[in-house]
């Protein structure tokens, strides 16, 4: 049938290689106080200093500063573990001062834009709000990026380097990683003060008690997320307050979380705040609707087989397994029972409670609003 | 290497491409409809983006497939992703957008909202109104130069039933382009394609007009400190090589250690942002820098030393730089279905190369000096200060 019309076919030829990993054993919460952002600096003179050397020039990169890791994704037709040995032998552990200089301009100017960014300000509220701290502070500011610029940096740099492994999917080398810091729950309100701009709410679940693998979390996230989870039909089709919401499960190794969250406009939050604590209610109170997770099981399965495509999917299942958790393929296949075991046990409510962070315009309404969530 | 098979054909006036990836895991398709808010009626802004929601909103078989979609100045694109086992259901999904179809009238009115408030958060980031500002300036009379210029008013004047004649107008397989990419066998693809379109109501109204939009009114970017900014409108080319050698003008100028960023270290500087922004025969890259002295010495550079090196014998080795980072960009993008299916949408809309990283030699040096060269002579230089954009003479 297809032959019947006009058709051209062709051949493309696509390059199919894996990513290559190098991962430094410290991260920002490793930074001190006084010189906070030395990690991302660290990192911002590497990346610098490779792309720059004629052994992996040109490779495409992604970094991940966390807390007490340094990650690097790279990818290229030819990408090796001996041309990245090879770069990294020839880096400079005593960088220019000059350099520095201009890195942490460029580190501030970054950290200047991601201030601007409110969806990044709203989950960095929500996590310092359930955890603590100030992730914000991760690439510090003019005072800590001149203190980082000091001599303890050449120190740290080649600390990292000495401990650095290379990550390689192809071959499955590369110690385990150390267990990821729990944390202690902290489950307190933030709020952000953007007058003029619209607002964001967003709530963080401890979900570790009640909800053990993430394979459940990520369905029940599903089950609220996207254009018709629960969360979207009752904000936003059904009551027309908002203009988006998110559902998200932390899968990162460290007690499991739920992050739901919605922007709207500010005169319409006494609502939306209603509304979402209905919508909390009924995942406690009722029966999880049996199509609904069926669809949001489909979902799961459909996310992870995309994570897998991305040119780092293969490395960050990787990592993932390094980690101690369970590849994304077995989450994606645990995903079929999740309706079962979601059904068993309570669900938003626990002991512990809810983290809760506000982005927009704050008047003196605003912190019993907010706290009404809790 | 992997070698995947690509089918290109029409299928009922829709443009199809379908490409084979054994290694792929899952299937990506995007449906681009060759209409944006260039074309909402004058009093009506807000028509194009409203329809796209609409068009979201009721998409058959959504509970398998996952949607996203994207009004532009000239087209509104649409992408889905699916497991490989759902490609039917992915392909109903994007293809359901074509044709009028009514819909409830209450969807009418929340989608309306939505649309506002998205229209709100996006006007709450000035430093994204930075390159529409820019192209407000440099092109109004052109695609690119137009702004959404959606208020509650004009939004508050489209029905339902415009709704239905906009997509009775443009939603149509004729210029439309869809590209899928899936492990799955091309062949079903395209007859998955050719049983949905037979679903497709045909236009009542067969005339499709141009797009009758006012020139853009400029306007500032109130909340946004001072920056130095450079605008270049890319050559509107046509041939297969010379969009090979604009990609590559446009690598080695804008690239990540192109000759922008190499102009920015000379002088001292590194530059805070860059955008394009997609036009439907050329598109607007614009790069911002912090304000500072060293903007004169970076203009000087850009508009009149670099031409001259490129122009006298010196470009060949940044040309093939360019073609190095170009040439890892492209294969890097194609290492996820996603990334290789936007790119075939360009290709298949005539705005970009054919995709094979093994022809990009294929593109002389001096055709793309040529064609750097003409954008930085013609680019132009501007600068926020206190929330206003003015031009800087060079």
């Amino acid at each position: 049938m297809v032959n019947a019309r006009t058709t051209r076919r062709r051949e493309l030829e696509l390059p199919h290689a894996p990513a290559l990993g190098w991962d430094l054993p410290e991260g920002h919460a490793d930074d001190p106080p006084e010189a906070v952002g030395r990690a991302a600096l660290v990192a911002r003179y590497l990346a610098h200093a490779l792309a720059r050397d004629p052994a992996t020039a040109g490779w495409m990169r992604r970094h991940r500063l966390t807390e007490h890791a340094s990650q690097f994704s790279f990818w290229s037709p030819d990408a090796r573990g001996e041309r990245l040995a090879e770069a990294v032998s020839r880096i400079d552990p005593e960088p220019a001062s000059a350099l520095l200089q201009s890195l942490a301009a460029a580190q501030l100017a970054q950290a200047r834009n991601q201030r601007a960014n409110p969806v990044v300000t709203m989950f960095r509220a929500v996590e310092t709000a359930a955890w603590g701290g100030s992730p914000e502070e991760a690439l510090g500011d003019q005072e800590t990026l001149a203190n980082a610029r000091g001599a303890e940096l050449g120190n740290c740099l080649r600390r990292c380097l000495a401990r650095a492994r290379q990550i390689d999917p192809s071959t499955g080398t590369a110690p385990p990683a150390p267990a990821p810091d729990p944390g202690s729950w902290r489950g307190e309100m933030v709020l952000v003060d953007r007058p003029g701009e619209q607002c964001r709410v967003v709530l963080q679940f401890r979900l570790t008690e009640v909800i053990e693998d993430a394979a459940s979390a990520a369905v029940l996230a599903q089950l609220l997320d996207g254009s018709d989870g629960l969360l979207y039909r009752r904000l936003r089709t059904e009551a027309g307050l908002v203009y988006g919401t998110v559902a998200v499960a932390r899968d990162d190794g460290r007690p499991q979380t739920l992050t739901i969250g919605a922007s709207l406009l500010r005169e319409r939050l006494p609502a939306t705040i209603d509304a979402i604590r209905r919508c909390v209610d009924e995942i406690d109170d009722g029966e999880l609707p049996a199509e609904a997770l069926g669809v949001a099981v489909g979902r799961v399965v459909d996310r992870v087989l995309t994570k897998l495509d991305e040119p780092f999917g293969a490395l960050d299942d990787h990592r993932r397994r390094l980690n101690g958790q369970h590849s994304v393929a077995v989450v994606a296949e645990k995903a079929s029972a999740a309706p079962d075991q979601l059904a068993r046990v309570p669900r938003l409510s626990s002991r512990h409670r809810p983290a809760v962070a506000y982005i927009g315009p704050v008047d003196e309404t605003v912190p019993e609003l907010i706290g009404r969530m809790r | 290497m992997s070698r995947s098979t690509v089918l290109e054909t029409v299928v009922g006036g829709l443009t199809v491409v379908a490409v084979q990836v054994p290694h792929f895991r899952s299937c990506v398709g995007v449906l681009s409809v060759p209409v944006g808010y260039g074309a909402d009626p004058a009093g009506q802004e807000g028509t194009a983006h409203l329809t796209e929601h609409i068009c979201v909103a009721t998409a058959a078989s959504r509970e398998r497939v996952q949607m996203a979609a994207r009004t532009e100045v000239s087209a509104t694109r649409y992408s889905a992703r699916a497991t490989p086992g759902s490609s039917a259901a992915l392909i109903a999904a994007l293809t359901s957008t074509l044709g009028a179809r009514p819909y409830p009238a209450e969807l009418h009115e929340t989608e309306r909202r939505a649309v506002l408030t998205e229209n709100a958060r996006v006007r709450d980031q000035p430093q994204l109104q930075i390159a529409p500002a820019v192209a407000a300036r440099v092109a109004p009379t052109l695609d690119l130069g137009l702004r959404d210029t959606t208020t509650e008013t004009s939004i508050g004047a489209v029905t339902p039933s415009d709704i239905v004649d906009f997509r009775q107008r443009w939603y149509r397989p004729e210029g439309s382009v869809l590209c899928l990419v899936s492990p799955n066998d091309p062949d079903k693809l395209i007859a998955e394609v050719e049983a949905e379109l037979a679903a497709v109501p045909p236009p009542t109204d067969p005339e499709r007009a141009p797009g009758s939009r006012a020139p853009a009114e400029p306007f500032d970017v109130p909340g946004w400190s001072d920056c130095f900014i450079w605008a270049a409108t890319t050559p509107a080319v046509t041939t297969p090589a010379d969009l090979l050698a604009r990609q590559l003008a446009t690598e080695l100028l804008t690239g990540r250690a192109g000759l922008l960023d190499e102009e920015s270290s000379a002088v001292g500087t590194r530059s805070t942002g860059f955008a394009t922004l997609p036009g439907r025969h050329a598109d607007l890259l614009v790069t911002a820098w912090p304000s500072g002295p060293h903007c004169e010495s970076l203009a000087d550079g850009l508009r009149d030393r670099l031409p001259d090196v490129l122009s006298n014998g010196g470009g060949a080795a940044a040309v093939g730089r360019a073609r190095a980072r170009l040439r890892t960009r492209i294969a890097f993008e194609q290492q996820s279905p996603g990334g290789l299916a936007s790119m075939l949408v360009r290709y298949a809309l005539g705005q970009g190369a054919w995709p094979d990283i093994r022809e990009i030699d294929a593109a002389a040096d001096d055709r793309v000096v040529e064609l750097a060269v003409r954008m930085l002579r013609e680019a132009s230089f501007w600068r926020i200060a206190d929330s206003r954009l003015g031009e800087v003479a060079v």
